[in-house]
């Protein structure tokens, strides 16, 4: 009771408020900036925290990682440029639906469900932290390989139209994934002797090119055909969705939270595969009105939802064990180590406090986000009332920002305009980009974990069915491909 | 003729010189940009980072902090090969660009192209073992590899790097032959090393004694001629004591661009040796540990120590088939 009273205190006093709106905003918005990640938004912070209080500080970082994943999709809604990795899902449903003027309840339910998820994981964080940690190290190369194939499942989601393009595409996407230096052995591979080659494709600037360059490069194409006076008409709607509306996708809510969670709390893997994840369980049902992909409100809800609640469920192992849950993590995690602290099972018995502490941090950002952002982020809706000229070079420019600030390398800029071209004749002859993206992130992961299982079994893949965790992870992953299918051939055998 | 040439040469020479103190005199006249040839948020980037908050008081004007994180510290050689050697691009240093150079993976040679300021820290690698390991000492670890040549994983970071070198440096000093696994992140490795897949783990001693401090990770070898100074290692024999002849760990330190005038390159020193004896970064040496082991060294000793460990880089990466033949 002590330790909940000092907690209270020591969160709820004007100056730590203070700064949990602070972390909030500033995180929001480098979110919303594409190349201005979470990550860089606390190296950012971490000067000023030197002299703070350590509670204050991990206050302040926590609270930024809440609106920095909440912040990316303010950009994914309106423009089509994931302001974050972790908001590329909500591209694929949010997009669509501000282009049908419905930008305002985009945000707001975007905003509405980043603060569900991340008070739900929370909540799990606060009640079962030393519990979860264990059970995620059962999380090994086998398992992330099954994890991996799970996410790669979304396709027959994602590209249900044409299930044989969506394929084209993630194999492409595959296969650009293997340019660079090789993970395992460190052989480089298709890069030519050029330096710029080694590191690979970035997937995030081969995602602002696909998404946001080849959409103004079709605007553009279209622009001269479709009378421009309809645009600035065309009313954008800033209204947010009533709360009764909200509470029927209850379920969505749910599954995107509980799915986050659990992928935050693994290892390494954060809120963009756990966003992908989400969406693809979500977007199974074929029958849903708008269809998944062209606006459909639940569409946004379980990314969203899922994102955040990776933040609080990647602090689970953080605490625990000193294993950061995530990338972003490992940076609050370093910055834990900077300030004089050591996260690990001392950590908890020590300072009793701390994980109160980030608990009370999480639920203020949360509640601020939903009160705040809301209309905030809203606002922002207004932005689409650009006459598309303005509207496109501002899209393209901040494109340009992003691809440079990943590495401040310009090479990341010509990725970004090739993929620009390749997206655009992908849309065009209805090719998959999100197809492309999944496979370019999702690859590495499969290729890295299935070569790891392989050494470490000496030479045998045995292991991917002896683990029980693993035979439930590939088990889940092979009924998540041929469900589609399989609901299919059931219909027309009722029929 | 002859007259001329001298002539000639004299005349760059007064201009050389005439130029590097008009230099000195205005330096630094903008802020110094910072190459960090490391993504953002490790362990070199944050060191770089609050090194040059120290190193600005004594300087005046900021050092701004550039990652250059591309093609495994190769975009970053490259980004500080191609500005001016004017003294306005720092760029810091670990083994890592030695052992780029080692493996012939880059045009610009970075021993000939760059000139030493200071090296600032060494950082000490441990082994350990999981805590439901079977194995309790060093002892246990190298029966058992002797016995099952290439059975024990070790796991690290990037295929080809430091921890690939410290691995297999280790194991041929030790004599044994263990398997060299390599992770995308330390947090990866580190759930790896608690669920059981990698039978040894190596880590820099900060974000060891986390693993250590909850119990869940048994030390069995410190990396160094002698036991470290810390309450919670005294216990933990060093590999020179165990007659292993390997102490290679991490260190970071600051180079410029051959050619830097050099009254410009006095003065940089000069700023970076104060910011080393400032209480400010005696503070965040004694949180981050890296106070443990000597690391700091003057220009000279350090220019010498790169040849040394670029012949240790060379020969184990060879072995390994890493070098890249032209």
């Amino acid at each position: 009771m002590d330790i909940i009273i000092q907690s209270l205190a020591a969160v709820y006093n004007p100056m730590t408020l203070l700064l949990v709106s602070i972390g909030v905003l500033f995180g929001m918005v480098c979110g919303a900036l594409p190349g201005l990640s979470t990550s860089m938004a606390i190296i950012l912070l971490l000067p000023f925290t030197y002299s703070m209080d350590p509670v204050m500080a991990i206050v302040l970082m926590v609270s930024c990682y809440v609106g920095g994943s909440s912040g990316g999709s303010i950009s994914s809604i309106l423009l089509k440029t994931p302001g974050t990795p972790e908001a590329v899902a909500t591209t694929f449903d949010g997009y669509p639906m501000a282009q049908k003027g419905k930008a305002g309840e985009a945000l707001g339910l975007a905003v509405t469900s980043s603060s569900f998820g991340t008070i739900f994981s929370a909540i799990v964080m606060l009640v079962a932290s030393p519990m979860l940690a264990q059970a995620a190290l059962s999380f090994q190369s086998a398992e992330y390989f099954g994890l991996g194939l799970i996410g790669l499942s979304c396709i027959t989601s994602i590209g249900a139209k044409n299930q044989v393009k969506a394929v084209v595409s993630v194999m492409i996407g595959l296969m650009v994934g293997t340019i660079g230096i090789d993970s395992i052995n460190g052989v480089e591979r298709f890069a030519f002797e050029q330096p710029s080659l080694l590191n690979g494709i970035n997937y995030i600037s081969v995602m602002i090119g696909a998404f946001a360059v080849a959409e103004v490069y079709k605007n553009i194409e279209e622009y001269r055909h479709v009378d421009t006076s309809l645009r600035t008409e065309q009313k954008v709607k800033i209204k947010l969705l009533k709360f009764s509306e909200m509470a029927k996708m209850w379920s969505s809510f749910i599954r995107g939270s509980v799915i986050g969670t659990i992928i935050g709390i693994i290892p390494a893997a954060g809120g963009s595969i756990a966003s992908l994840i989400a969406y693809g369980s979500e977007a199974q049902d074929e029958n849903a009105n708008p269809k998944f992909g062209e606006g459909n409100p639940r569409g946004i809800i379980a990314p969203e939802c899922s994102h955040n609640a990776a933040v609080g469920g990647s602090m689970v192992p953080t605490l625990t064990l000193g294993i950061p849950g995530s990338p972003v993590a490992a940076v609050i995690m370093a910055a834990f180590l900077i300030i004089g602290i050591t996260p690990g099972p001392m950590l908890l018995r020590e300072q009793p406090i701390m994980l109160n502490a980030i608990f009370l941090a999480l639920i203020t950002a949360a509640l601020l986000l939903f009160v705040g952002g809301r209309f905030v982020t809203s606002q922002f809706g207004h932005i689409l009332k650009l006459p598309y000229p303005l509207l496109g070079s501002l899209i393209v420019t901040l494109g340009v920002v992003g691809a440079y600030s990943l590495k401040n390398s310009f090479y990341d800029v010509l990725i970004m305009f090739t993929f620009g071209l390749v997206g655009y004749f992908f849309d065009k002859f209805k090719y998959s980009n999100a197809a492309v993206i999944l496979g370019l992130i999702l690859g590495e992961i499969i290729e890295n974990s299935l070569r790891k299982q392989i050494i470490i079994g000496d030479g045998s893949g045995m292991g991917f069915f002896t683990r029980p965790v693993s035979v439930l992870v590939l088990t889940v992953a092979a009924l998540t491909f041929l469900w589609p299918m399989m609901s299919k051939k059931l219909k027309k055998g009722k029929a | 003729m002859k007259a001329r040439i001298i002539a000639a040469a004299m005349a760059a020479t007064i201009l050389a010189t005439l130029s590097g103190s008009a230099a000195a005199q205005n330096y630094p006249k903008r802020p110094v940009e910072m190459v960090i040839p490391f993504g953002v948020g490790g362990a070199s980037d944050i060191f770089a980072r609050q090194y040059s908050q120290i190193v600005e008081k004594y300087l005046g004007k900021p050092l701004v902090a550039v990652n250059k994180g591309g093609a495994g510290t190769i975009e970053g050689l490259l980004h500080a090969f191609g500005a001016p050697a004017d003294g306005y691009t720092v760029l810091e240093i670990t083994p890592s660009l030695l052992i780029v150079e080692a493996q012939n993976k880059s045009s610009v040679k970075f021993r000939k192209e760059f000139e030493p300021i200071m090296k600032v820290q060494s950082d000490v690698v441990l082994f350990g073992v999981s805590a439901k390991s079977n194995y309790k000492t060093l002892d246990d670890v190298i029966a058992f590899a002797k016995a099952n040549p290439k059975k024990l994983k070790i796991g690290g970071l990037s295929p080809g790097g430091l921890d690939d070198y410290i691995a297999n440096g280790f194991a041929r000093a030790a004599g044994i032959q263990w398997t060299y696994v390599p992770y995308k992140s330390g947090s990866e490795l580190k759930a790896a090393v608690l669920g059981g897949e990698l039978d040894v783990y190596q880590d820099k001693l900060i974000s060891f004694m986390s693993l250590m401090s909850g119990g869940d990770v048994r030390p069995v070898v410190v990396l160094n001629d002698k036991r470290l100074d810390v309450p919670a290692l005294k216990d933990v024999p060093s590999s020179v004591e165990k007659k292993i002849n390997f102490t290679q760990g991490s260190w970071r330190g600051f180079v410029v661009k051959k050619g830097t005038p050099e009254p410009v390159k006095k003065i940089l020193i000069e700023a970076f040796q104060k910011a080393y004896d400032d209480p400010a970064y005696k503070e965040m040496e004694k949180k981050e540990m890296t106070n443990l082991v000597p690391g700091y060294m003057k220009a000279d000793d350090f220019r010498k120590s790169w040849d040394a460990e670029f012949d240790g880089y060379y020969k184990v990466f060879s072995e390994l088939g890493l070098v890249k033949q032209k």
